[in-house]
């Protein structure tokens, strides 16, 4: 039952950022949550698993993930402060030099 | 034995290490002319001292290694310097001229915007020069082959912001390639069948190689024979033979220097020097000889005529270098190597004088170059048309000038040794009747330009700088003496070992003994009794009348002169031939294929076809770039839910 629940749980969250990412067109901060969720979910099920399997790599895995999503999600806050310098906001579809 | 080495090494690379550094870091005037006479200088000290070393030790040829080329199984290539007495002999005569044509550079080429890069290149060229003598090996004659054709293209094209001089280079660079395929197949046929690129296995293999045959069009041609053929085709194109003859020429474009240098002492003779290093191969078959020794008469004489109605000075003299080239391809023909090599070295000194002389009047006048807008310069130029007189004398073989105990032997040769059939009277009355227009046509130089009536506009003319002076007088001496003094080099029983590996065959050493005796029974004497030397001096006193005593002889004559001057005028029709046969059936099929080719196949087909084609369909696939981030991350995580769905599916587990 609680293994279920916890699947459910990542899988909704899972969900919520994919369409999060797809509905939602122009906002980047928005994104950068989605994909933050991603992450969050990734991390719910290794330290599910780690505990159902006995072992304690899981737990490390979820450790680093929660580092490198820092990160990224550092790097990410720093180009959109550049994006802003740059077009004065944040909306994505205001990128579209490369439009075919 | 290090000394030795060091020195044979030295006596070739100075010029290269001159010539680089010259080339690569110098930009003043006067370090590079420091540099490159040094350099020479250097080499032609060390070859004296090798000659010397060669004269009083036991005359065995000095041979360094210098390095393994290839390390290939069943071929011995490796490179080296050999200093025999034919190579002694060449290298002492190409340095000397080369380090005196440095020394005259420096006056000529004063206040050029080109002269360091002239003196790099002049010494460079003299490094070429001097590695293809004394190399001791197939690969290092290659190179050497090679390079001089190479700096001699970079030296008549030196203005290369000239039209004429730009065209003068290609034509000389295309026919020279066109020689150096020939030489190329046969080294390589030599290489092939002696598994080895030295001298020494090629001379001893001689045997073999005559015994050899190749089927050509299924006629066996023994191998001697067609290679043989192939060098001299070679040797034509870089000696000037008809019908390769028509670059030099062209070729008087360059600055005069390298007209004297490359185009009359060294370069053109490095045909002559390959048919002699050769020799031994050559001896083997008489028909190639009759060849040679028709056409050498042929350039002899005819050539020798074109510079009769030439008014370029420098062309005259260019043209009279193609004749003497014909005497020593006669002597060649005839078998006589040492009397061509012997000519071959006479010709360097008083040939390079006169171009020097000539030269010396072009910068004196301004760079003029028409001897009709000369006249009268003896008053002004003492030096220099002393200098142009006495090797006048000497090219027309006068006793007792240099040129005259080359040419009178070559001529006694001739008469002994030429065949008693038509080839054979043509061969000896062409070069006999080219000792009665020698003469004519640099005589009628000498009188237009240092005597007679004075036609330039030049005002004060005045004698050149002493860089000019000091290197003719020097040339005018050797062209006087130089001739009596090494006599007894290429005479008496040691005058064959000059050639290398002659086969000791009874033609050869009756021809050795018959120069033998004319040269006891003293030369002078003989020459009194043949008709060569009246021929020579008849010539002199011809021209005397004609252009001096009589001046208005020839414009009494027009009318039937008209026609001799039309032929000799258009060069005997040989660059319109090449003109309109050769140049236009190539230049026809490259049209073509620049038709076909380039226009039909890559411009319609590639171009508007192919090309376009990928134009529309990026035009078209560049829309998948829409821009939309959303849109990205939709196509992304269908494109991930699909390859985890067909990995499953692919793993059983789905």
């Amino acid at each position: 039952m609680l293994r279920s629940i916890i699947i459910l749980t990542s899988m909704m969250l899972v969900l919520t950022a994919f369409v999060g990412m797809i509905i939602n067109r122009r906002n980047l901060i928005v994104m950068l949550l989605c994909v933050e969720m991603i992450f969050l979910s990734a991390n719910i099920n290794f330290v599910y698993f780690s505990r159902f399997h006995q072992h304690v790599h899981g737990q490390v895995m979820a450790l680093m993930i929660i580092v490198v999503a820092a990160a990224e999600s550092a790097v990410a806050l720093a180009l959109m402060v550049l994006m802003y310098r740059q077009y004065h906001t944040v909306d994505s579809s205001k990128l579209v030099n490369i439009r075919g | 034995m290090q000394l030795i080495k060091i020195l044979t090494i030295s006596s070739v690379c100075w010029p290269l290490a001159a010539g680089l550094l010259t080339g690569l870091f110098v930009k003043s005037h006067r370090l590079a002319h420091r540099l490159c006479v040094l350099g020479m200088l250097l080499s032609f000290l060390s070859i004296i001292w090798l000659c010397i070393q060669f004269m009083s030790g036991s005359q065995q040829a000095i041979v360094v290694d210098l390095m393994q080329w290839s390390s290939l199984p069943n071929l011995n290539a490796k490179i080296g310097l050999c200093f025999d007495a034919f190579a002694i002999m060449m290298c002492l005569m190409v340095s000397a001229v080369a380090l005196l044509i440095h020394i005259y550079s420096i006056g000529y080429m004063q206040d050029d915007i080109g002269y360091v890069r002239f003196f790099s290149l002049i010494s460079l060229f003299s490094f070429a020069m001097l590695f293809l003598i004394a190399t001791n090996n197939l690969i290092g004659l290659f190179l050497g082959w090679e390079s001089i054709s190479l700096f001699s293209y970079f030296l008549i094209g030196f203005y290369y912001y000239k039209n004429r001089a730009a065209e003068a280079n290609f034509k000389a660079f295309l026919i020279n390639r066109f020689g150096d395929c020939a030489f190329c197949l046969g080294l390589a046929l030599l290489i092939y069948h002696c598994k080895s690129t030295a001298y020494a296995d090629v001379y001893a293999n001689i045997n073999l190689l005559a015994n050899t045959s190749l089927n050509i069009f299924n006629n066996p041609v023994q191998l001697t024979t067609l290679i043989g053929c192939l060098f001299f085709i070679g040797a034509m194109s870089k000696s000037a033979q008809i019908p390769l003859h028509i670059w030099l020429p062209d070729s008087m474009e360059g600055p005069t220097p390298v007209s004297a240098l490359l185009h009359a002492a060294t370069m053109v003779t490095a045909g002559v020097y390959l048919l002699a290093r050769f020799g031994s191969m050559i001896e083997f078959s008489a028909g190639l000889k009759l060849v040679i020794t028709v056409i050498g008469a042929t350039g002899a004489l005819f050539l020798g005529m074109m510079a009769l109605c030439e008014a370029d000075i420098k062309r005259i003299i260019a043209f009279s270098t193609l004749s003497q080239l014909g005497y020593m391809m006669v002597a060649i023909g005839l078998g006589a190597y040492h009397i061509a090599i012997f000519h071959l070295i006479m010709h360097a000194f008083f040939k390079a004088c006169l171009f020097m002389a000539a030269g010396s009047v072009i910068v004196g006048l301004h760079h003029e170059q028409n001897i009709f807008k000369m006249g009268g310069l003896w008053s002004s130029m003492p030096i220099t048309g002393l200098c142009f007189f006495l090797s006048a004398l000497s090219l027309s073989g006068i006793p007792p000038f240099s040129g005259f105990y080359s040419k009178d032997l070559i001529l006694s040769v001739a008469q002994a040794s030429t065949p008693a059939s038509f080839l054979g009277y043509y061969v000896y009355d062409a070069i006999l009747l080219g000792c009665l227009v020698t003469p004519l046509y640099i005589f009628r130089v000498y009188w237009t330009v240092f005597c007679g009536p004075e036609n330039h506009q030049h005002g004060e003319v005045c004698e050149s700088p002493w860089t000019i002076r000091f290197p003719m007088t020097i040339l005018a001496i050797l062209s006087i003496g130089a001739g009596a003094l090494t006599l007894p080099f290429f005479v008496g029983p040691d005058a064959l070992n000059i050639v290398p590996a002659l086969p000791d065959t009874s033609a050869i050493t009756r021809l050795n003994q018959f120069i033998n005796k004319i040269v006891t029974g003293g030369l002078l004497i003989h020459a009194l009794r043949e008709p060569a030397l009246a021929f020579s001096i008849g010539g002199v006193v011809l021209s005397w009348i004609i252009y001096k005593r009589k001046p208005q002889w020839t414009t009494r004559h027009q009318t039937w002169l008209a026609i001799p001057e039309y032929i000799l005028r258009n060069q005997y029709g040989f660059d319109w031939v090449y003109n309109n046969i050769i140049v236009t059936f190539f230049s026809g099929c490259a049209r073509t294929c620049q038709k076909v080719g380039e226009q039909y196949l890559i411009n319609r087909t590639i171009e508007n076809r192919v090309s376009q084609n990928i134009v529309i369909g990026a035009e078209k696939f560049s829309r998948v770039q829409t821009s939309y981030l959303n849109r990205y991350f939709a196509i992304m995580s269908v494109a991930l839910a699909g390859l985890i769905g067909i990995s499953l599916f692919y793993s059983g587990i789905l």
